[in-house]
């Protein structure tokens, strides 16, 4: 999950993260016996990851959207670190996602976990999509400082 | 800045770019977002905090993500449907394609390399706090830097500062590393690389110039789409962002290699002494071989003297402010600067010490100033004592150089014909430790440091003097080293600290603070010790006319 949270951190939509994640996974079946035990399997597998993309990035189409280089790069630094207590944060947001209104997870779910459009639900539910962008914003930010206040408190 | 205070077009398009399966936004948005992404950290970890949420959300994200691996590796393992399904809805082709079957047990462990990053025996990151982590190693030195600003996490302070595995970024100034297997590289801000082995490094921008070392194995410059060897080389090279190179060759060749075999390129490309070319994955080009583009060694910048000063941080020439009767017995102890205290016969008394004089005699290859003529002898078990104001200390980040002329006299091969010069703490210890160099009773060049002793073939010659310069590369955190290099009174002493040791101890792990110096002698032993220094940089402990500029200034 970190490597593929990796790559999509850079990757502006999941269906080519998904894509990325295999030509990824490829690499390092083929690179594998260059790993040094001595170094983080991630780190190397950040930078495999990070090759790959730069790559499909030069492949993809011109109207398809993709981070320019400079951003790229800048991420993908922060991100490697960002993402080394990855495990625990997931586990934080459990606990976080309790504490929610049911009718805020049944949003989440329906946009995270099923992959309803925000458009549909809108049409189901007879409320503009901007106002349910608005309140997946708020829960995701809600989350995020849950998460970010068990963080703390852990230190 | 706080995350509120965000332009709020930002966290629209984030949630819109989370929530949406197609290219909804427009171009103009996203650019946008970039921008703002670009231009502030906070944006940066409000993106990280958002996907983290989502992705933490899809629980049933890692089992879809196992069947992409099952795909790409060209393995099977059992598919995970009703999940994958619930997924992505337009993946039935790729579900449809896959088969129940075993995964064989190389599978498994890939699969968990790749799903945690973490090997299946290994500790989630979180439990590896409480694990041991092993030191990570040392690969090169760096050698020289000028005007140099650094960027990104890892800051090299000084030169000569021995650097582990790991990414630095050079914004300004010219900065050359010494890999372990010889071969330099001198690169140009802006540049960034990465040291990955002693003879490999990424370059991921930049511009460099490698003087290959010719006992070294082929050394592997790693650029974002060709990967470099050189073949007994100099040779530069600008490494452009977008992975574009300009490559010219100065002496030797270069193997070029891309980094994914293509159509256009599929063998290895040789270019020669006198070529230039300009290359990416795909082309090359012939271009003007133009040398004085790139800095092919770090600019000297002469340090000033009051630098060097500084550098230099104890001093004894072991010379007598008078001359006594007989000559043998002239006070020698407390000459010098540097130290708390006159040289002494035992650690903790304040009896001074009883070498014999040699006032009118130095062991220096060069001339000396009258305030610097003495030397001092020390024979047949007797040991001398003198306290620094500065001690060594090995549990910070410092590297500290020493030096120190011996000579050896009336040996006939006998056990207890040892001498030398120690580093000692005065804090009793159970286990005490010392770094230690000298010359071994069957004279070979001896290094101690920790608990490894090195011995050096061939042996050292009974009445020749010697200058020992020793490196000791202390750490905090990561692990020391102590390298001892014997001139001979035949050989140069460079400008610059070397290439070659005569001894280097393997890296290991101290904290000591060695505030004693120790000469000593076995007890069949006889030595002349002369011009001991210990200071920060290799010329302050080489340069020959520093401690006569200090003593003339002092006066």
């Amino acid at each position: 999950m970190r490597i593929f949270s990796y790559i999509r951190t850079l990757v502006p939509h999941s269906s080519d993260a998904e894509d990325i994640y295999q030509r990824v996974c490829l690499t390092l079946w083929n690179k594998f016996t260059e790993f040094d035990p001595e170094r983080s399997f991630f780190s190397w597998s950040c930078g495999i990851a990070f090759n790959i993309v730069r790559n499909y990035n030069r492949s993809v189409r011109h109207d398809r959207h993709h981070f320019n280089q400079e951003l790229i790069e800048t991420m993908s630094h922060k991100r490697e670190q960002h993402l080394q207590n990855y495990n625990l944060r997931v586990e934080f947001l459990q606990d976080c996602l309790k504490d929610l209104e049911s009718r805020d997870r049944q949003l989440l779910r329906s946009t995270v976990f099923e992959n309803q459009s925000v458009t549909e639900i809108a049409q189901e539910t007879d409320k503009a999509t901007q106002t349910l962008y608005n309140r997946l914003s708020i829960i995701r930010r809600e989350l995020a400082e849950c998460i970010s206040r068990k963080l703390q408190r852990e230190k | 800045m706080s995350i509120q205070d965000l332009p709020p077009e930002f966290e629209q398009v984030l949630n819109r770019l989370l929530n949406s399966r197609n290219d909804e936004i427009p171009a103009a948005d996203f650019e946008a977002f970039q921008q703002i992404l670009a231009s502030h950290p906070e944006a940066i970890q409000e993106y990280f905090d958002y996907l983290d949420v989502d992705l933490g959300i899809q629980s049933h994200l890692a089992e879809y993500l196992q069947t992409l691996e099952g795909t790409a590796s060209g393995e099977t393992i059992p598919e995970p449907e009703v999940a994958v399904a619930a997924a992505v809805g337009n993946r039935s082709p790729l579900i449809n394609y896959l088969v129940v079957a075993a995964a064989s047990l190389l599978l498994v462990l890939m699969l968990e390399w790749m799903t945690s990053g973490d090997f299946l025996w290994d500790p989630t990151p979180e439990q590896i706090t409480e694990q041991p982590v092993p030191k990570p190693a040392y690969v090169a030195t760096l050698t020289r830097s000028t005007d140099c600003v650094w960027g990104g996490k890892s800051l090299p302070q000084f030169a000569g500062q021995r650097l582990l595995s790991e990414n630095l970024i050079l914004e300004q100034g010219v900065a050359e590393f010494r890999f372990d297997t010889g071969v330099r590289l001198i690169i140009e801000g802006p540049t960034k690389i990465d040291l990955v082995t002693a003879c490999c490094a990424k370059l991921d921008y930049g511009k460099m110039v490698l003087h290959g070392y010719e006992p070294s194995p082929e050394f592997s410059l790693i650029t974002p789409l060709l990967t470099f060897h050189d073949i007994g080389t100099e040779y530069g090279a600008e490494i452009h962002k977008d992975g574009e190179v300009e490559l010219h060759v100065f002496e030797g060749a270069v193997r070029v290699d891309p980094n994914q075999k293509n159509d256009q390129f599929a063998e290895s490309l040789i270019i020669e002494a006198g070529q230039a070319r300009h290359l990416n994955d795909k082309i090359s080009d012939d271009i003007q071989l133009q040398p004085e583009i790139f800095k092919r060694e770090v600019p000297g910048a002469p340090q000033q003297f009051q630098s060097q000063r500084q550098a230099l941080q104890s001093y004894d020439s072991f010379h007598p402010p008078e001359i006594s009767e007989p000559e043998q017995a002239s006070k020698w102890q407390d000459t010098g600067f540097g130290w708390s205290g006159p040289w002494r016969n035992e650690q903790s008394s304040s009896e001074r010490a009883e070498g014999i004089s040699q006032p009118r005699k130095s062991l220096t290859r060069t001339e000396v100033a009258p305030s610097q003529l003495g030397l001092v002898e020390i024979r047949k078990g007797n040991t001398v004592w003198r306290t620094l104001e500065k001690p060594v200390r090995m549990d910070t980040n410092a590297i500290y150089y020493l030096s120190f002329y011996i000579k050896k006299l009336n040996s006939v091969g006998r056990a207890q014909e040892f001498g030398n010069l120690s580093l000692n703490a005065s804090v009793k210890q159970e286990h005490p430790r010392k770094i230690l160099f000298g010359m071994s009773s069957i004279n070979y060049a001896i290094l101690q440091a920790d608990m490894q002793i090195i011995e050096t073939a061939p042996p050292l010659q009974t009445g020749e003097t010697y200058l020992f310069v020793a490196k000791i590369v202390a750490s905090e955190k990561a692990s020391d080293q102590v390298f001892l290099r014997a001139f001979s009174s035949a050989e140069n002493i460079p400008d610059q600290e070397p290439p070659v040791w005569t001894s280097a101890t393997v890296p290991f792990q101290a904290s000591n603070v060695f505030d004693l110096v120790r000469l000593h002698a076995g007890k069949k032993g006889d030595y002349l010790f002369d011009e001991l220094r210990i200071g920060s940089t290799w010329s302050s402990v080489t340069n020959p006319d520093l401690p006569r500029l200090i003593l003339e200034q002092q006066k």
